[in-house]
Order: structure tokens, then C-alpha cells, then sequence
């Protein structure tokens, strides 16, 4: 509906401005200058239009980051359990030459 | 050289089940890498559009246009704070660029983190090939995965994550490809705004090269501006359908990896080990 109503906005501008154009070609300034008034209405309810798109996709961007961070934290929580559960497992494992030897050493 | 019958039994089952399956992460890789392109050209295309839309607000004062005059006034709100008129496309456009910015570096993070959390784990190849005589060893480097769940729900948590995400990442590329149309909007009313003035000046100057040459490139630019912001708001709206082939590849693949890849150690192991 909003882009409907602002596809015609532009629409509407642009054949106003062509007129416009027409007008002070055919030297009548007046009345130019009146079709310019009409127009710069017909501007500040097409930027009224854009703003309100703009005003609504922020709050969509909003909505979508704070979630996104939710799960990022999940993920973040997850990343340090596997980080601290990889060195414990490098601890065992750097340990294990030093053992294997010792046993070797005494099974020889 | 003897193994704890079940847990070789366990490993090499799974072995078996999934082939030499060893994770390739790569496909998350270009995830972060793409995605991380996509925001910086938002980024910069933003830029232009804001830039512009604040050229056409300084060319409309400097030409005296009185309603828009208006709008720059600024109104109290209470005793510490001043506010622009909202009806101002400017501060919209303000609004959402910085917010964006928040939304590409929270994709930022996610990404880095998916690339992070499916890098294959290089645990399994530091066990030294002689210690493979002693199955107790084994037992315990394995326990210490499964008590941190790390081995057997790996890929499963991942996956979870993600699904949750899903919903979220179609929320963000429609928020950000309707950014992306109302920054094109707001550019091609500036532009109407500005090439109406140069128009009436051509017309009432009788043509002047300068300004004429002004209008030629100013619509190049706009042209230009245009079709980049259209390439991204495509690419924005692509982004949901990357996730969901990452979600699938990820499912595909569910056996832990880690597991596997100990279990193929313990197979080579057992294969070179005999002279033990």
C-alpha cells in the first residue's frame, strides 16, 4: 500500500515539475511558481512516507540483533566448554609419552 | 597390545557407519567471509545515500524553500534535550544506518563463531602412535570429551543453535533489504528534489553548460548508487537460504567428528602397533 502510494508520489512530482518546466519555458513565472508550491506539498508527504519505511525497518533491525545476540551467547558459553575441554584432553595427552615410558620401563 | 573391547568396538562402529568422514569447514569460512562483504558495501552505500539526502537539505535551505525550512527547526523535547523534526528523512536514514551498523557487527560475531566452533579439532592427532598399547589412556581422554559434551553432541548443539537462528537471520535480510529500498527511496527523492533545481535553473539561465554538466553527472551517480543498493537488497534477501544449506550441512554430518577421527587413530595405531 505505502509503496503503491509513493510510486505515485514520484509519479505525480515528476509530471508537476515537467509542467513547471513548460510554464516558465512559455514565460509564465506566477504560475509556475504556484505549481512549485503544489509540489513542494506533494514533497513533504513523499519524505513523511520515506521516513515512516525507514522508522519501521529500524525496528525490525533491532528486533533481529538483540535475538541474534541471545544466540551468539549461547554459542559463546559453548565455545569456552570445548576450549576448556580441549586443553584438559592436551593435558592427559601430554602426559601420556612420560607415563608410557615410565610403564615400559617397568614391564621391560 | 589389548583395547577396552567396548569402547574399541564403540569408536570403530562408528568408524565404520560414517566412513572417513572429516570435516571440512570451509563452506562457514566463505559464510563469514561473504557475509562480512555484504555489510561493508551496506556500509558504504548507506554512506552515499545519507551523503547525498544531506546535500539536497543544504541546497533546499540555501534556496529558501520554506516548508522544509521548517523542519530544520529545532524543537525542545525538555529541559536537556533538542529534536529534530522527524519528518526529516535525514534522521531517519541516521537511525537506520547506525542501526544496521549494530546488525553487521552482531552477523559479524555469529559468523566468526560458527567458523570457530566447526574448525576440526586437531586433539585426536597429537596422540602419540606408541601410546596406542594402552587402552586406559584412551578411555580417559575420551571421557573428558563426553563429559563436556563435546564429543557425542558436537555438531548437535551447533545445529540447535542455528535452527534457532534461522527465524532470526530471515528477520534481519527482510529488515535489511527494506533499509536498503527506503535508502534508495530517499536518494531518488533527493535526487527529484535536486534535479528540479538544476531543471529550473537550465531552463531560466538559458542553459548554461555548467549546470547541465552538473545534471549529467549527478543522475550518473544516482544511476550508479541505484543498482548497488538493488544488488545488495538482492544479496540481503539471498542470505536466509545460505543459512539453511549450512544448517543441512551440518545435520548431514552428525556423527562426531571427534570421535571419528579418534577412532581412525586407534584403527592406524592398532595396524602399525604390533611390533609394541
Amino acid at each position: 500500500m505505502r509503496e503503491t502510494l509513493l510510486n505515485y508520489l514520484f509519479g505525480l512530482i515528476s509530471r508537476f515539475r515537467v509542467v513547471e518546466i513548460n510554464l516558465l519555458t512559455a514565460g509564465r513565472p506566477e504560475e509556475a511558481e504556484k505549481v512549485r508550491q503544489t509540489n513542494r506539498e506533494l514533497s513533504i508527504y513523499r519524505d513523511r512516507l520515506i521516513t515512516s519505511k525507514l522508522t519501521e525497518s529500524t525496528a525490525g533491525l533491532r528486533e533481529a540483533e538483540l535475538q541474534l545476540e541471545a544466540v551468539a551467547g549461547d554459542l559463546t558459553e559453548y565455545l569456552g566448554l570445548k576450549e576448556s575441554a580441549t586443553r584438559k584432553l592436551e593435558a592427559v595427552l601430554e602426559k601420556l609419552p612420560a607415563v608410557l615410558s615410565l610403564l615400559h620401563g617397568l614391564t621391560a | 597390545m589389548r583395547y577396552s573391547t567396548g569402547l574399541l568396538l564403540t569408536v570403530l562402529t562408528a568408524a565404520f557407519l560414517s566412513g572417513c568422514a572429516v570435516r571440512d569447514n570451509s563452506e562457514f569460512k566463505q559464510f563469514r567471509i561473504q557475509t562480512g562483504i555484504l555489510s561493508e558495501e551496506t556500509a558504504s552505500n548507506l554512506g552515499l545515500a545519507q551523503m547525498l539526502v544531506e546535500t539536497n537539505q543544504i541546497e533546499t535551505i540555501s534556496d529558501g524553500d520554506y516548508g522544509l525550512l521548517e523542519s530544520f527547526v529545532l524543537k525542545r523535547e525538555s529541559t536537556f534535550i533538542l529534536e529534530t523534526d522527524s519528518l526529516l528523512i535525514s534522521s531517519g536514514l541516521n537511525a537506520a544506518v547506525s542501526e544496521a551498523g549494530e546488525v553487521f557487527a552482531s552477523t559479524g560475531v555469529y559468523t566468526l563463531l560458527l567458523e570457530e566452533l566447526t574448525e576440526e579439532t586437531d586433539i585426536s592427532f597429537k596422540i602419540n602412535s606408541a601410546s596406542g598399547s594402552y587402552a586406559g589412556l584412551f578411555s580417559a581422554a575420551v571421557a573428558v570429551l563426553v563429559e563436556h559434551g563435546a564429543a557425542e553432541h558436537d555438531s548437535e548443539v551447533i545445529t540447535q543453535a542455528m535452527e534457532t537462528a534461522s527465524p532470526v537471520i530471515t528477520t534481519l535480510s527482510e529488515a535489511m533489504a527494506q533499509t536498503v529500498s527506503a535508502a534508495a527511496d530517499a536518494v531518488q527523492a533527493a535526487y527529484a528534489d535536486m534535479a528540479a533545481r538544476r531543471q529550473r535553473t537550465i531552463v531560466t539561465e538559458g542553459y548554461p553548460r555548467e549546470t547541465v554538466e552538473e545534471l549529467a553527472a549527478l543522475n550518473h551517480r544516482v544511476t550508479t548508487l541505484l543498482v548497488n543498493l538493488r544488488i545488495l537488497h538482492d544479496g540481503w534477501l539471498a542470505l536466509p537460504a545460505v543459512h539453511s544449506e549450512l544448517v543441512n550441512s551440518l545435520t548431514g554430518n552428525s556423527t562426531s567428528v571427534t570421535l571419528i577421527i579418534l577412532a581412525e587413530k586407534l584403527k592406524a595405531v592398532r595396524e602399525s602397533g604390533g611390533e609394541q
